[in-house]
């Protein structure tokens, strides 16, 4: 008979960059189960909704997590929109794209970086975050932040963009797909890495639905669903499909962020192509009244934003359901039969953000 | 690129190149790092034409700045700034600009204060003071107070009638600039 | 392809069979929200359907003292959104599965959400 014992594993260690917690059920060295807890950096963002006017709040929601900032704005600002009928003007709309596509860039290639670290292959992340690091240049030459952008506005955009910086942007994009090759062929292929991704962590399609799994978790489990085939921002004027994998193990994850890095580079050219002149914002007039569910695809999956006005300038409710919240669940059914030894990488492959989950 | 073969090495290429390489680093601080144009690195005020309308204040989403009206002042806390632009965006004189360059960092928080120049107290023709309504040439087409932040001037179209609430008034002179028949003029109390 | 969630009211007495149905007709649990309403809470319960990019919102209206059955016995997944529900409003929700008992996130003061400002 196996020995059972609970090792607590988090919120501080090693590996992880995120302050999660979690009772791990072990038989000898495997997990049996899992209880995951969180809440050590809970702020209450979402009550100081009733304090700081509507127009206001785009710079605290964009301020919940560093990672996912762009888009938090993006959909606080949408979700407004769509509850006050405001029509964002053309340019608005593709500038919001460009930023928020150069923003999963960022992302996905941190998460790479991340992954490699979390195997030991210090070469291979320090690589990955080096060609993170011409996004992040790009985002400062064009919003003036690297990380916090303060470019989304409740009625369109703050800044535009001139064709020096679109071109710029399109440079960086050319000089990373050059640099991506080996960086692709080895999360890809090695021996080393497939040894530690391939096959662990399943999670089946039924169970990826069961549990609620959002964005590249639910795809790599064979799903079809990415929010921006929903249209918002200028995705209704772009062609893209969403990128699935079938396996649901860790590589096939690994897989379809790789892809979606891809996707990303061919979607700013796209609507650096197709970027029509005009003005970048609306005035807005009057205060929300009503209310609104807004999903959008943010680098980690899909991010819900619930919005409810009566008619003041001081929203009654903002919700934020962001894409850990649901994969925390999936990641707990991944661990189950994974070698302790394991367990670091698997948390890693939903892509936590402790923080917005806390919010 | 993608298709699942096994390799061995794969990475050795660009070890190899990375260890006949220039860094990607650069040695700072000795070699300064260069900041873009855009930069939002801490906020500057031009005190010379702040009036004091507190509209910064009150978008501040961080609650950094203060403005004393009475004392002519302008104060902002470097330490609780969280380098947004809501009141550069706000400031109704262009005053606020963002510039390069972090604040320092320090033992302790730290706040700046700017006070207005002293011979600025007289009223000027642009700002300062109160809107006065020239009722002849006004059309009542409530632009004034549209434009107005603080909602401090109703207007009736059917009723004719212009009026200010002098609590609420911040003398910004947005209302007078909006006016497109010039009915409004800035006047001191 | 709906770009809006379409809401649909329900009362307590419909709301376990509404559940049901929708985990069997495979929907995807993907949010659940409280929001506090005068003598009470509003509940949504959001629901996605991948293949249709279509999404529900059952909403339920309770009272303050009202006990809501918790959904973890249907969707497992919901134990940490009805946990922040219960902790941060004080929604009355039995037998979440597992329970944190208000120890979800680690504050000091008793649902601090529920009241308005």
């Amino acid at each position: 008979m196996a020995k059972r014992s609970i090792v607590p594993f988090g919120p501080q260690h090693p590996v992880l960059p995120e302050p999660v917690h979690l009772d791990l059920i072990l038989e000898d060295e495997t997990v049996v189960g899992a209880v995951p807890s969180i809440g050590f950096i809970h702020r209450g963002l979402e009550k100081l909704v009733e304090k700081r006017d509507f127009k206001q709040y785009v710079y605290i929601a964009e301020r919940v997590c560093g990672i996912c900032s762009c888009g938090h704005g993006l959909g606080y600002c949408e979700a407004v929109e769509q509850v006050m009928g405001i029509e964002v003007p053309d340019r608005a709309r593709y500038l919001r794209t460009i930023w928020v596509e150069m923003s999963r860039v960022h992302s996905h290639l941190l998460w790479l970086g991340l992954l490699a670290d979390a195997m030991g292959f210090e070469s291979l992340y320090m690589e990955s975050w080096r060609l993170r690091e011409k996004i992040l240049d790009m985002f400062d030459e064009t919003t003036g932040g690297r990380i916090i952008h303060s470019v989304n506005c409740v009625g369109g955009v703050q800044k535009d963009m001139d064709s020096t910086m679109l071109q710029h942007i399109l440079q960086a994009i050319d000089d990373i797909r050059g640099e991506m090759k080996p960086v692709v062929e080895t999360f890809m292929q090695d021996y080393t890495v497939q040894s530690r991704l391939k096959g662990s962590g399943i999670l089946t399609k039924e169970d990826a639905t069961a549990l609620g799994a959002a964005g590249p978790v639910l795809r790599a489990s064979g799903i079809s669903y990415d929010a921006r085939r929903l249209g918002y921002a200028a995705y209704g004027d772009l062609t893209m499909e969403p990128i699935t994998a079938a396996e649901g193990d860790s590589y096939a994850r690994c897989k379809v962020r790789l892809k979606e890095l891809f996707q990303s580079f061919d979607l700013i050219r796209e609507a650096i192509g197709k970027i029509p002149d005009g003005p970048i914002s609306v005035p807005v007039k009057g205060n929300p009244s009503g209310e609104f569910f807004m999903r959008i695809e943010q680098p980690r999956g899909e991010a819900i934003y619930y919005v409810k006005g009566s008619g003041t300038k001081y929203l009654d409710r903002f919700r934020m359901r962001t894409p850990t919240t649901s994969n925390i669940p999936a990641l707990v059914e991944m661990l189950k039969g994974c070698q302790l030894a394991d367990v670091p990488l698997l948390i890693l492959t939903i892509d936590p953000c402790v923080s917005c989950t806390e919010r | 690129m993608m298709e699942d073969k096994t390799r061995v090495f794969t990475f050795a290429g660009r070890v190899l190149k990375n260890l006949f390489q220039k860094p990607a680093t650069v040695q700072y601080p000795f070699q300064p790092a260069e900041y873009p144009e855009r930069m939002r690195g801490h906020v500057e005020i031009k005190i010379e034409d702040c009036i004091c309308c507190g509209l910064c204040v009150r978008s501040c989403p961080s609650q950094a700045i203060s403005v004393d009206r009475k004392a002519g002042t302008w104060t902002i806390g470097r330490f609780d700034c969280v380098q947004c632009g809501s009141c550069v965006l706000a400031c109704p004189k262009k005053c606020l600009t963002m510039e390069k360059g972090y604040t320092e960092p320090d033992i302790a928080k730290k706040s700046e204060t700017f006070t207005k120049p002293k011979e600025e107290e007289k009223p000027e023709a642009a700002s300062g003071g109160i809107p006065v309504l020239d009722a002849e040439k006004c059309v009542y087409c409530t632009l004034c107070a549209k434009k107005c932040p603080q909602e401090a001037i109703r207007v009736d179209r059917k009723e004719k009638t212009w009026a200010l609430d002098e609590e609420k008034c911040v003398q910004c002179g947005i209302c007078a600039s909006a006016c497109p028949k010039h009915a409004l003029s800035m006047q001191s109390i | 392809m709906d770009y809006k969630s379409e809401i649909r009211k329900i009362t307590t007495a419909e709301f376990f069979p509404a559940v049901v149905r929708m985990k069997a007709e495979n929907w995807r649990l993907s949010q659940i929200c409280a929001v506090s309403v005068e003598h009470g809470y509003e509940m949504s319960y959001s629901f996605c359907l991948d293949k249709e990019y279509r999404m529900v919102t059952l909403r339920l209206e309770i009272g303050e003292d009202e006990i809501v059955a918790s959904i973890t016995q249907i969707y497992p997944c919901a134990f940490i959104q009805e946990n922040e529900a219960a902790e941060l409003f004080g929604v009355k929700i039995e037998h979440i599965d597992p329970d944190y008992g208000d120890r979800l996130y680690r504050i000091d003061e008793a649902t601090p959400f529920k009241k308005k400002e």
